[in-house]
């Protein structure tokens, strides 16, 4: 997997940050600016709030949309991957459970649409959907939902493997067991293999393989967009040592957005050794393809970080 | 001659028990029927419910069971004269015991396997849970503190048993690492082990090895903390290390030592002059608790013991094929437990009578020999003097058929060591889960450390040996406590199964209600005379211990009596899946 | 003929103590596994009876092979059995 990782042309960039700073703005002007440079870009809004058919003035949906040249946006919709996964569990319950009247399964799942985990999970599984359906793209650009569940879904490969791995030397340990009172009892060495750790295992890999993505600085970059002001300035801090605690600093990358004061300071230790790009406010509202083109013309410049 | 006779008699007498008062239990009163579901097809895994020939489940139980108890018990019991020892083994185990284990097993079988307190919390209701708790708690105390020094008393006094017993643990890993690392088939190398382990006993017979006294502590007393530390090691090593392996050498010993026993019953017989020797009745003997109540309590295992419920509702009921098959694995299994009590009233009481030379070279025989063991309570050396009157009365039958006495003296001494050995090593081994799961209840979350809790059961252990005395005699005054503690969750089963009899309107139900009746009074009555004992003596300790136990005692009786009125009233039965 | 039905007689024993050796042999250690597998439900599914548990789509992903752990833990919770009382019976104290 992770030779695949190294293969794959592909970039995804990911724009996070505090509810109000525009990163939505900034991904969408992002998609512009890479496709005029010849490159083909799918714009993916994994935000509930789905600013993005704000900013171009028409509606998107799950199925990419073509909206100017190599530049396609869709918006992901959390309540269909939820069902989407919640309706398969219930299907392979329904057909691995022999004993279905004892326990009314489809009750219980109802209720887990608003389990903690689910959200990110759903996104998850967008994400890994178009990852593996998007293969004629260079670039994939995520708008990502407010820090809170962007973080979540982040850490989620990690925090999954660290549970998957307990488990599994815990169902290794099991079987070992089994192994020993199998052979002395029947005098034979193999039981039939086990299919809980056969998911555990592909559960592993697929968690494996996205930390890995996650963490490999040239395959993906994180935009942390954030204001000049003191509490989005904390909050950034705040944001970097979350990213450095599972491993994805490498891959962040800092933008300052609606810097109209150009004298204005960043403190040192914000994002030490590092140039941080400032994109300055609009004059004009960006809503819609041309004004975003109005503004790349002018000021497109300040976006070569980007590339 | 007379020994031989009684033997047989008892032989048949077990025989008829069984196929008259077993049966007639098992058809009409309980009502067994070859074609009822039973657990070990409904609920049919591979795993834990796998229906089981008899013959197996039996060997697999009885070898659960049988231990030190019916050993010590009856060695202690027969200084109130060997016939109310044998009428109480006899008899108890007949209407008793055997029925309080056979009930167990029907009931666990008949509730899908359940255990025994999970089922008590269905009869009765689900506080007495707690009394098992507490219960298997205490017995837990009180065994490792006992049994500790039971072999500390066997080393002190057979030197020679030093040895095989201490190598017992290289031959048991060594047989563990083969069965479970590398596959070797289990039967035919237990039994090298085995025969391994009797070669050490003749090494250890011409090597003995004795402790000195050593800083103002009697050996007894060096011996129960080496013991104890031993113990400590080997509860947190896994099971198959060494618990494992040493159960299986265990079960061959046993089967081997009966047969010695049988053997040499046979053989004295006929070549000696083998006779009783101990005085048919002697109610009160000098310094011991008189006999009403203390036998019932002294002899537990050999006649009725509460413990066994916790066999028979474990694997015995998930694994069998035929309700009627019951009867062969709890009936019959109490009563092959109790025809080696039998055995050990013989050796005590006869065999000893073939003489033997005491440390300073006195030589004894007849009433003597019995009386140098058992003239008072704490004679000599207390528990150990009962023990040796054990080991000497065996080994000197079966020196009649050609064993050399040193030898002999060995084998049974390495037979009583090992199974307390064992019993031991588990006990810590369980005392040390529940003190965890007490204590982490309580937020103290250091006893989740298995080595915390297990340090805390062994010093606990010693606290408690050490408070007697950490002697022979110290062992004895604990003995009782131990068959109360026993006896009070035979009441308890005893009683549960009486409520299920009643609630099934089968008239049987009084059948078992005399026999629970009957526990309940005894050891009330015991454990009353001991709270006042010591109270006297002004021991804390066991003031407490048996203060806890009577408490529980009462609770049993009021919870008894208040579903057993309930029932007569008219509640109905528990709900849901009673099966039958 | 007599010789063959003693031997016939030797085998059976033999066979039947065999089996009594290797139910002892695994006794200890199938309870050890039955508590593992127990904890290795109540760690996957415990969400079900309130406990903490990992993210819930590792619980949902193993959900559709875990029909027995998941009887299993709701059959426990309605008894309130004690897992103490099998370990009593399987380790055999006395």
């Amino acid at each position: 997997m992770c030779s695949e990782i190294a293969e794959d042309p592909r970039r995804f960039f990911f724009f996070m940050g505090k509810g109000g700073t525009g990163k939505s703005t900034v991904s969408a002007l992002a998609a512009c600016f890479l496709a005029a440079r010849g490159r083909r870009v799918l714009l993916l809004s994994l935000d509930p709030a789905h600013n993005q058919a704000d900013i171009f003035d028409r509606p998107f949906s799950g199925r990419p949309q073509t909206v100017g040249e190599r530049v396609r946006v869709a918006e992901v919709d959390q309540r269909h991957w939820i069902n989407r996964f919640l309706h398969s569990v219930q299907d392979h319950v329904r057909r691995a459970y022999t004993y279905q009247s004892a326990f009314n399964l489809d009750h219980w799942l109802d209720v887990l649409h608003d389990s903690p985990g689910i959200e990110e999970y759903a996104m998850i599984l967008a994400f890994q959907h178009y990852r593996q359906v998007e293969q004629d793209i260079d670039v994939m650009i995520l708008d990502m939902p407010p820090t809170g569940l962007a973080m979540k879904f982040l850490r989620l490969p990690r925090l999954s493997l660290r549970w998957l791995t307990h488990l599994e030397n815990l169902r290794q340990e099991i079987l070992r067991k089994k192994e020993i009172v199998h052979r002395i009892r029947f005098g034979r060495r193999e039981l039939e293999t086990d299919r809980i750790l056969g998911r555990l295992k592909q559960q592993g890999a697929f968690y494996d393989d996205l930390k890995t993505l996650f963490e490999n600085p040239v395959a993906t970059r994180i935009h942390l967009v954030f204001n000049p002001d003191q509490l989005s300035i904390r909050e950034s801090g705040r944001i970097c040592e979350g990213l450095k605690a599972i491993a994805l600093d490498r891959c962040l990358h800092p933008v300052l957005n609606m810097a109209s004061r150009e004298e204005f300071r960043l403190p040192p230790e914000l994002f030490p050794g590092r140039s941080v790009p400032r994109l300055s406010l609009s004059d004009c509202p960006l809503i819609g393809l041309s004004a975003l083109h109005g503004y790349l013309g002018e000021q497109g410049g300040r976006m070569d970080f980007l590339l | 001659m007379d020994a031989l006779f009684i033997m047989l008699l008892a032989f048949v007498g077990y025989l008829l028990a069984y196929r008259l008062y077993g049966r007639y239990l098992g058809s009409k009163i309980f009502q067994l029927a070859t074609d009822a579901k039973v657990p070990a097809r409904e609920l049919q895994d591979g795993v834990d419910f796998v229906p089981t020939k008899k013959e197996v489940i039996f060997g697999h139980h009885f070898t659960s069971i049988a231990g030190t108890g019916p050993i010590v018990g009856p060695a202690i019991a027969v200084i109130w004269g060997w016939v109310p020892a044998l009428l109480w083994v006899f008899l108890g185990s007949i209407v008793m015991g055997a029925v309080h284990d056979f009930g167990a097993l029907i009931i666990s079988m008949r509730n899908q396997g359940k255990s025994v307190s999970e089922y008590t919390s269905k009869y009765i209701n689900p506080r007495t849970r707690f009394i098992f708790f507490i219960i298997v708690f205490l017995e837990l105390l009180i065994i490792t503190a006992i049994f500790g020094l039971v072999i500390a008393v066997i080393f002190a006094m057979y030197p020679g048993s030093v040895l095989p017993v201490w190598l017992e643990i290289p031959i048991a890993m060594a047989l563990g690492y083969a069965v479970y690392k590398r596959g070797a088939s289990v039967l035919p190398w237990s039994i090298v082990a085995v025969a391994v382990m009797y070669l050490t006993v003749w090494w250890g017979a011409s090597a003995p090895i004795v402790m000195p006294e050593i800083a103002g502590m009697p050996a007894t007393g060096t011996w129960t903390l080496i013991l104890l530390t031993y113990a400590f090691f080997a509860s947190v090593l896994p099971v198959t290390t060494l618990l494992q392996p040493r159960d299986f050498i265990n079960s061959h010993q046993l089967l081997i030592a009966m047969g010695l026993l049988v053997l040499g019953v046979f053989v004295a017989a006929f070549t000696t002059d083998m006779a009783f020797v101990a005085p048919a009745v002697q109610a009160s003997p000098e310094a011991a608790p008189s006999m009403w109540p203390f036998l019932f309590i002294t002899i537990a295992c050999g006649a009725i013991s509460g413990f066994h419920s916790l066999v028979s509702s474990g694997t015995s009921s998930k694994q069998i094929a035929n309700e009627k098959d019951s009867l062969f694995v709890g009936y019959g299994g109490m009563l092959t437990e109790s025809s080696l009590s039998m055995l050990v009233i013989i050796a005590t009481c006869a065999g000893i009578s073939l003489g033997y030379t005491t440390k300073a070279g006195v030589s004894l025989a007849g009433v003597s020999a019995w009386s140098a063991h058992y003239s008072s309570w704490t004679a000599a050396a207390g528990l150990g003097s009962k023990i040796s009157a054990f080991v000497v009365g065996a080994a000197n039958m079966m020196e009649s058929f050609g064993m050399p006495h040193a030898i002999a003296i060995v084998i049974m001494g390495v037979f009583v060591a090992s199974f307390a050995g064992t019993t031991l090593d588990t006990a810590t081994r369980v005392q040390r889960y529940v003190l965890s799961e007490l204590f982490t209840s309580l937020g103290f979350e250091s006893f989740r450390n298995k080595y915390v809790a297990t340090f805390v059961a062994v010093a606990a252990a010693a606290a408690l040996a050490f408070a007697t005395g950490a002697s022979g005699k110290g062992a004895l005054t604990l003995w009782p406590l131990f068959g109360a503690v026993n006896q009070v969750l035979a009441a308890l089963v005893l009683t549960v199964i009486t409520l299920y009899l009643l609630q099934r309107g089968s008239w049987g139900w009084i059948l078992t209600a005399i026999p629970a009746c009957f526990m309940v009074v005894m050891t009330f009555w015991a454990l009353v005379i001991n709270q006042g004992m010591y109270m006297k003596q002004g021991n804390v300790l066991l003031q407490i211990i048996n203060g806890l136990v009577l408490v529980i005692a009462a609770w049993v009786v009021v919870e008894g009596l208040l579903r057993f009125f309930a029932t007569l009233g008219g509640t109905p039965a528990p709900a849901v899946d009673t099966a039958r | 003929m007599k010789g063959e039905r003693l031997r016939q007689k030797l085998r059976g024993w033999w066979r039947t103590a065999d089996q009594v050796a290797r139910a002892q042999a695994t006794e200890k250690l199938e309870w050890e596994v039955r508590e593992m597998e127990n904890i290795f439900a109540l760690l996957t599914l415990g969400a079900f009876t309130g406990l903490p548990s990992p993210p819930m789509q590792l619980t949902l992903e193993l959900l559709p092979l875990m029909e027995r752990e998941l009887l299993l833990m709701l059959e426990k919770v309605d008894t309130a059995s004690d897992p103490l009382a099998e370990l009593f019976s399987t380790l055999n104290v006395l």
